[in-house]
C-alpha cells in the first residue's frame, strides 16, 4: 500500500501587492498612519455598501502569473469573468462577511 | 395639487404657479392628517424637507430647474440618505443614521427633489404584505383592513393615498410591482443593473434593482430618468450612455406583438383578475396590437428557485448586523459571542430570521450542489425560455399578482402561501429583466388590479411607451382610493 503513494508537495506563498488602495475599497493601505484613518464605509461593512474589486490588484496578479509562467494568470482570468461562488466566513475582523472562496472553479 | 402629475407639477413649479416650499408644505400637511391611518412614512422631518424645497426654488430661479426640481419624493426606508434615520424596517437598524446617500438619493438630490420621507417596508424588504416592519403593517388606501402589498408597500400606498406625488423603491422578487398592483398605481422594475444598488441596503444581490412608483407611465419615465446611470462604486452598474426613458411615449402601438404566456393565466388566478387583465389586453387590440400565445415551461420553477437563491444571498448580506459598529445592541450579555447571539436575536424578526436560517442551510457543506448549485442552473433555464419568447413577441403581459390585495394577518401564519405571491413577479428578477406593472381594472369588491409587462433586456423606454398609450385610452391610472379627493 505504501509503496503506491507518491509525495508531492505545493508552496502556497502570499504577497501583498502594493496598491494604494485596498483589494476591495478605495481605503489607502500606506503604512503607519494613525489608527482609524485607513478604513471607510465599505470596510466597516455600513448597509447597502459594496465591495469592488481593486482593478490594479487584479492586473498585478496576472502579471505577476505570467512572469512566472504559471498556469494560475489564466486561472485569475477565468475567475474574473464569471462569478466565484460565495462563502460566508463572518470574523470580527471581516464584518462584510462575503468572501469568494476557492474551493471549486468556476464551471 | 395633491392629484397632479410629476410633468403638470415640474410645468407649475417652472411658471412660478406655487414654490416649492408651498408644495411641500402641502404634502407635509397631507401626511400628518393621514399618515396615522395608513402607516406609510417611518420617519418624516418636515424641516429638512422644507430646507431643501427652498433650495430648490432658488434652483429654479437661478434657471437651474431640471423637471424634479422642487417635487417631493418619497423615499423607501431601504435606501440611504446623509442625515436620515435608515432603518430597513427592521428593529436591528433603528438607531442607524446613514452617514452617506445612495447613488440614487445622490442623484436626486443633485435634480432638486425634495426628499419628502422614509417609507415604511417589509423587514430587510422580506415580504410580500408590509406587515413584517418593525414598525408595525402598512394599510392599503382602498381598504385599510387590507395589506398594501410589499416589500415597497409604504411608498406604494403613500403614492396611492396622495401623500407622495412619486416614490421610490427597491423590487428583489416582485416588491415594486406587486405593491404597486394591489395598492392601484404603476411601477417599474428596471433591468438589472440600470440602477446601481450602492446605499440601497442588500437582500439578494444578484436580483435586487431599484426603480419608481408613480400614478402614470410618464411619472415613471421621468423619475427613472434620474434614478438610472452608470456608478463603479456597483460593480453590477451597466456602463451605458444615458438614456431619455421617455423618447418612446408618443410612439403608436400598432402592429406590436404581445405574448401571453399561458403559465400567467392558468389556475391560481383569481377570476376577477384574469377577467381584468383579459379585458386590458382586448383594448390593446383594439390599440391594433397582435396577441401571440407563448410559453414559458419553467417558470413553475421560479418560487422554489427564488426561495432557495434569496435566502442564500439574504444570509450572507445580513451577517454585518452584529451590534458592534451600528445598530441594536442587547443590553446584557455574558461575552463577545453572546454579544452577537442576542443582538441577532433580539434586533431581527421572524421572517428575516426563517430566511437566514434557509440561506445558511442551502449554503451550507454537503447541501450546497443540491440547493444552491442547482438553483442557479434552474434560473438559467428561466431565462432561455425568455430569450426563446422573444423571438416571438415584443413584450409579454399577464397578472402582475394572483390576487388582489388580503386582509391583513390572513396570511402571516403561512409563510408558503406568502411566498406564491411572488409567482408571477419573480421570473423577471432570476431573468434580470424589466417588469412594470399598471393598474387596469378592479374585483368585485373594488380592489385595483395590475397588469404585468415584461419585457426584453433595456426595453423600459419602449415597456413605458406602450403603458403610456394604455392610459392615454383609459383611465384605470386616475381612479382614486374611497375618501380620497
Amino acid at each position: 500500500m505504501r509503496d503506491k503513494w507518491e509525495i508531492v508537495i505545493g508552496l502556497e506563498t502570499h504577497a501583498q501587492l502594493n496598491t494604494r488602495s485596498k483589494m476591495f475599497s478605495g481605503a489607502s493601505t500606506a503604512f503607519g498612519a494613525a489608527p482609524n484613518t485607513q478604513a471607510c464605509a465599505v470596510d466597516i461593512a455600513l448597509p447597502g455598501v459594496l465591495p469592488v474589486a481593486n482593478r490594479e490588484a487584479v492586473a498585478k496578479a496576472v502579471r505577476f502569473g505570467l512572469a512566472v509562467n504559471g498556469s494560475n494568470a489564466v486561472n485569475i482570468n477565468r475567475r474574473s469573468a464569471r462569478s466565484s461562488p460565495a462563502k460566508t466566513i463572518s470574523i470580527p475582523t471581516f464584518p462584510r462577511a462575503i468572501r469568494s472562496a476557492s474551493t471549486r472553479r468556476p464551471s | 395639487m395633491h392629484n397632479a402629475t410629476l410633468k403638470s407639477l415640474s410645468a407649475s413649479l417652472s411658471a412660478r404657479a406655487f414654490s416649492s416650499v408651498e408644495l411641500t408644505r402641502h404634502f407635509v400637511n397631507r401626511i400628518n392628517q393621514l399618515n396615522p391611518k395608513y402607516n406609510c412614512f417611518i420617519t418624516l422631518d418636515p424641516e429638512r424637507s422644507l430646507k431643501q424645497a427652498e433650495a430648490a426654488d432658488r434652483m429654479r430661479s437661478a434657471g437651474r430647474g431640471q423637471p424634479l426640481t422642487g417635487i417631493p419624493i418619497a423615499q423607501k426606508d431601504i435606501f440611504c440618505a446623509q442625515g436620515w434615520l435608515t432603518t430597513c424596517g427592521s428593529k436591528i437598524l433603528s438607531n442607524f443614521t446613514s452617514p452617506y446617500d445612495a447613488h440614487v438619493v445622490e442623484r436626486l438630490n443633485a435634480a432638486g427633489a425634495v426628499t419628502l420621507g422614509k417609507t415604511n417596508m417589509d423587514e430587510f424588504a422580506m415580504g410580500s404584505s408590509s406587515e413584517t416592519s418593525y414598525y408595525g403593517p402598512v394599510r392599503n388606501p382602498w381598504d385599510v383592513d387590507k395589506v398594501p402589498g410589499g416589500s415597497s408597500g409604504g411608498s406604494a400606498a403613500a403614492v396611492a393615498a396622495r401623500l407622495a406625488p412619486s416614490a421610490i423603491g427597491t423590487d428583489t422578487g416582485g416588491s415594486i410591482r406587486q405593491p404597486a398592483a394591489l395598492s392601484g398605481i404603476c411601477g417599474l422594475k428596471p433591468t438589472y443593473g440600470v440602477v446601481s444598488r450602492y446605499g440601497m441596503i442588500a437582500f439578494a444581490s444578484s436580483l435586487d434593482q431599484g426603480g419608481p412608483l408613480g400614478r402614470s407611465a410618464e411619472d415613471l419615465a421621468l423619475l427613472l430618468n434620474v434614478m438610472a446611470g452608470f456608478d463603479p462604486r456597483d460593480s453590477t452598474s451597466l456602463e451605458r450612455e444615458w438614456e431619455d426613458y421617455t423618447r418612446e411615449l408618443g410612439k403608436a402601438v400598432k402592429g406590436l406583438k404581445i405574448g401571453l404566456p399561458e403559465e400567467f393565466f392558468a389556475k391560481g388566478a383569481a377570476p376577477d383578475v384574469v377577467r381584468a387583465v383579459e379585458t386590458a389586453v382586448g383594448e390593446f387590440r383594439k390599440l391594433g396590437c397582435e396577441t401571440v400565445e407563448v410559453g414559458l415551461p419553467n417558470m413553475k420553477l421560479s418560487v422554489p428557485v427564488y426561495y432557495v437563491l434569496a435566502p442564500a444571498e439574504a444570509s450572507s448580506n445580513l451577517a454585518r448586523y452584529d451590534g458592534v459598529r451600528y445598530g441594536y445592541r442587547a443590553p446584557e450579555y455574558a461575552d463577545l459571542p453572546d454579544m452577537y447571539k442576542k443582538s441577532r436575536a433580539q434586533g431581527f424578526g421572524p421572517e428575516v430570521k426563517r430566511r437566514i436560517l434557509i440561506g445558511t442551510y442551502v449554503l451550507s457543506h454537503g447541501y450546497y450542489d443540491a440547493y444552491y448549485i442547482q438553483a442557479q442552473r434552474v434560473r438559467r433555464l428561466i431565462a432561455r425560455d425568455f430569450a426563446e419568447v422573444f423571438k416571438r413577441c415584443d413584450v409579454i403581459m399577464g397578472p402582475t399578482s394572483p390576487t388582489t390585495a388580503f386582509r391583513i394577518g390572513e396570511k402571516m401564519g403561512d409563510p408558503v402561501q406568502m411566498y406564491l405571491n411572488d409567482i408571477y413577479t419573480t421570473p423577471a428578477n432570476l431573468a434580470g429583466l424589466p417588469g412594470l406593472s399598471i393598474p387596469c381594472g378592479f374585483d368585485g369588491k373594488g380592489l385595483p388590479v395590475g397588469l404585468q409587462m415584461i419585457g426584453n433586456y433595456f426595453g423600459e423606454a419602449k415597456m413605458l411607451g406602450i403603458a403610456h398609450q394604455f392610459q392615454q385610452a383609459t383611465d384605470w391610472h386616475q381612479r382614486m382610493p374611497p375618501g380620497i379627493q
